[in-house]
């Protein structure tokens, strides 16, 4: 052999361990997918479970599909998760598959960032009539899917019994109506001394939205082209508003925590972690209290909003097959459903769930004190009565000028309300229009 | 033949300078250099716990006050997921991190990854085993803490049966630890009965305690080594009733541990300052960046609150 040929059959083995080592190195990141999370709750309650849940959530499916690796950066926090999200994307970096909090979805959707999942659902790799029906609706932008449920959580009504002992008074029911709220927080509102200050309150943060929305009122119409604010039903839930508002007005309403206030609206997760131990201790722990529905509008329901976390593909992944059964078996499996229930702070979005005897089991687990908690078909009956407020570009900010007219502005300073609202449903037209 | 090497060789160097090429037009640039603010890291045991949100807001005001940013990680108390947290803020270029140890000796790989890519490391509330490879410890004086709370049960009990709630990972716990033995370790009426680690959390505060109840061991006192902790005996205490039975001590002095005390339900707890250890810990940083000589070691003063000062102090927030 001469040298000529030693070098050749060198360069060659040399090229042939570089394509192998590429090929090998391709081959993994191929079945590697990334997975964008955050730690904590998105419901701003504390989650010392988060890893077990994610942890879980892949155990459980590389169990089934052991060719797919899962990764997650780990340690970003709720509140920090948006921002990062943007950078990833910005840069082209985001993960294969990732959460969505409520408020960013709309603009990932109309960014194009996320992978229309329309063809799965007709190809019935996806059944969405697996879901809570409302919930899904979260995911839907225009005519597409661009997210699925993962996590939802409903609104409660928080009563302080110790309050309600002291004022003689009964639990409301669960069907109860505006009416009995209205004849309750009266009741509680009271300044016995009349120094101006009462001693005890009916409610505290219950807002005009949360009584358009246990009237069964969008504000906004789903493709946020114009506002609703002048339907009959929502005229009704501003003017019941105003009425609980005048009870305490020009008075600072101390918060729930303080044992003096009757009612408070708050989310499931509030009451999944303050009911239990050990965290009971931590808040409302210096009076009784329990949850009950919302109080219902004469054309709504015992429901409020429904808040839904959602998990979406990213647009630009490449591992579309893996993607896809992992996205399916955290969105659609019996498993991933419990241990969201389990060490979520939240709900699974998966229907029937709720009313099965494992889920009875999670929720019996670290009950405090003698009262039985909500049970899974109440919940499931508050779940497909609340509301999912459809989410587009201008909605916060078209929100938020809304609130300001109502809380801010002077109703009484117009002939009537319904005019008011009329003014106020064209200014919010044309902002929605620009 | 001679063509041959000398064609080989030609073409090795061009393709090697193609490399080089390469890499130097195409590297990372590292944050910092593209906008000139500086980026920090922060990683804390786990930020469950409200004490670390404070101390990372207290960094976080110093730091983003010089217009620069803080990129803050919580790991949820495992130390492998720190590492990782640490090797990404490494990758990121960061310009120090401030590292709140998961296990003060486990977190050497990260500590020692830090050594080698040049990034200081500024300890903060509990020290890690290497002292050596920190640039800065910023704490409590934790021995301080447990012999006031020692001292404050002096005074209220003659003799009792203690239950310590320990946090075997973390050094500021053994230091609160044996800073209160040495104070009751003078007497010989003082008997610590049970002893388990909590890890510093709420849930394993509960089960730990509830254990001891279950076994029907006589217990007056609890010392818990911080509030979290305190609050997990306090839930134990009241599912079976002995809220106020059973003198119980934390350390952190959290909002909701002062509004414990206020209402009866807890004994005492000694105040740290989380606010001020982060300030403290983030202009050190600086210092530190400037290249001035810094103390490698910062005590931030304790001190006792209990029923007869907590008003003073206010249940709304941190000192």
């Amino acid at each position: 052999m001469n040298n000529r040929k030693a070098i050749y059959i060198l360069l060659s083995v040399i090229v042939l361990i570089l394509a192998a080592s590429i090929y090998r190195n391709h081959a993994r990141v191929d079945t590697t997918l990334r997975f964008g999370v955050f730690t904590g709750s998105a419901w701003k309650v504390p989650n010392p479970t988060v890893y077990r849940l994610y942890d879980g959530l892949i155990a459980d499916f590389r169990a089934l599909h052991p060719e797919y690796y899962i990764t997650y950066k780990s340690g970003i926090r709720v509140q920090d998760y948006s921002e990062q999200l943007a950078q990833d994307l910005l840069k082209g970096t985001e993960p294969d598959i990732y959460l969505i909090l409520p408020e960013d979805f709309t603009t990932l959707a109309s960014l194009g960032a996320l992978s229309a999942l329309d063809s799965l659902i007709e190809n019935n790799f996806i059944d969405p009539g697996l879901f809570y029906e409302n919930a899904l609706t979260a995911g839907k932008m225009g005519n597409h899917q661009f997210a699925l449920p993962f996590e939802i959580v409903p609104s409660l009504m928080f009563v302080n019994t110790t309050l309600l002992e002291k004022l003689q008074l009964e639990v409301p029911d669960f069907s109860w109506n505006w009416n009995d709220f209205y004849s309750y927080a009266s009741q509680a509102t009271k300044d016995e001394n009349q120094d101006g200050i009462p001693e005890s309150y009916g409610v505290e943060n219950w807002s005009w939205l949360d009584a358009a929305y246990t009237n069964n009122e969008l504000l906004f119409d789903a493709k946020g082209i114009s506002a609703l604010l002048n339907q009959e039903g929502v005229v009704d839930a501003i003017n019941f508003y105003l009425q609980i508002a005048d009870l305490t007005r020009n008075v600072v309403i101390p918060d729930f925590e303080s044992g003096k206030v009757l009612f408070s609206p708050f989310t499931y997760s509030s009451y999944r972690t303050y009911k239990y131990y050990p965290y009971s201790i931590q808040r409302f722990g210096n009076f009784k209290w329990r949850a009950l529905t919302m109080p219902k509008g004469p054309k709504g329901q015992n429901a409020g909003e429904l808040k839904v976390l959602l998990v979406g593909v990213s647009k630009k992944s490449i591992k579309k097959v893996g993607v896809q059964e992992f996205l399916k078996h955290i969105s659609t499996s019996d498993e991933a459903a419990y241990r969201i229930l389990e060490y979520s702070q939240g709900l699974p979005a998966k229907k029937n769930i709720l009313l099965s005897d494992r889920a009875k089991n999670i929720f019996e687990h670290h009950i405090s004190g003698s009262e039985d908690p909500l049970d899974g078909k109440l919940l499931d009956t508050i779940i497909k009565e609340s509301i999912v407020v459809p989410r587009f570009k201008k909605y916060n900010a078209a929100l938020e000028l809304a609130s300001r007219y109502i809380e801010v502005e002077q109703v009484q300073s117009y002939s009537s309300l319904k005019n008011f609202l009329n003014k106020l449903n064209k200014t919010l037209d044309d902002y929605l229009k620009e | 033949m001679r063509r041959f090497f000398i064609t080989t060789i030609s073409i090795g160097i061009i393709f090697i300078s193609l490399i080089m090429g390469y890499i130097f037009l195409f590297r990372n640039i590292p944050e910092g250099e593209k906008d000139k603010r500086r980026v920090f890291g922060a990683t804390y045991m786990n930020m469950v716990n409200p004490f670390f949100t404070v101390v990372d807001d207290g960094i976080r005001e110093i730091i983003e006050a010089q217009g620069d940013k803080l990129i803050s990680f919580d790991p949820g108390n495992d130390q492998l997921k720190q590492l990782d947290q640490i090797q990404e803020l490494i990758n990121m270029h960061v310009d120090a991190i401030f590292l709140n140890p998961v296990d003060w000796q486990q977190v050497k790989p990260g500590l020692l990854s830090a050594k080698k890519a040049r990034i200081p490391v500024i300890n903060i509330d509990t020290p890690v085993y290497d002292i050596d490879l920190v640039d800065c410890l910023v704490m409590s004086d934790n021995v301080q803490a447990g012999k006031l709370l020692a001292e404050d049960l002096l005074q209220r009990k003659s003799s009792a049966r203690i239950a310590i709630i320990d946090h075997l990972s973390a050094k500021s716990a053994l230091d609160r630890v044996k800073g209160f033995s040495s104070i009751i370790s003078e007497k010989n009426t003082y008997k610590i009965v049970a002893r388990f680690s909590s890890d510093g959390n709420i849930e394993q505060a509960l089960l730990g305690m509830e254990n001891i109840l279950k076994l029907r061991t006589q217990v007056d006192v609890a010392f818990a080594t911080n509030d979290p902790s305190a609050m997990g005996v306090l839930a134990a205490l009241e599912a079976v009733q002995l809220t106020g039975k059973v003198l119980v001590y934390g350390v952190d002095g959290a909002p909701y541990a002062k509004r414990m005390i206020l209402e009866g339900k807890m004994t005492a707890t000694v105040a740290q300052s989380p606010v001020e250890i982060g300030r403290t810990a983030a202009e050190m940083t600086y210092q530190l960046l400037k290249g001035k000589e810094i103390k490698r070691t910062i005590l931030v003063p304790v001190f006792l609150i209990k029923a007869e000062n907590v008003q003073q102090y206010g249940i709304n927030g941190w000192q």
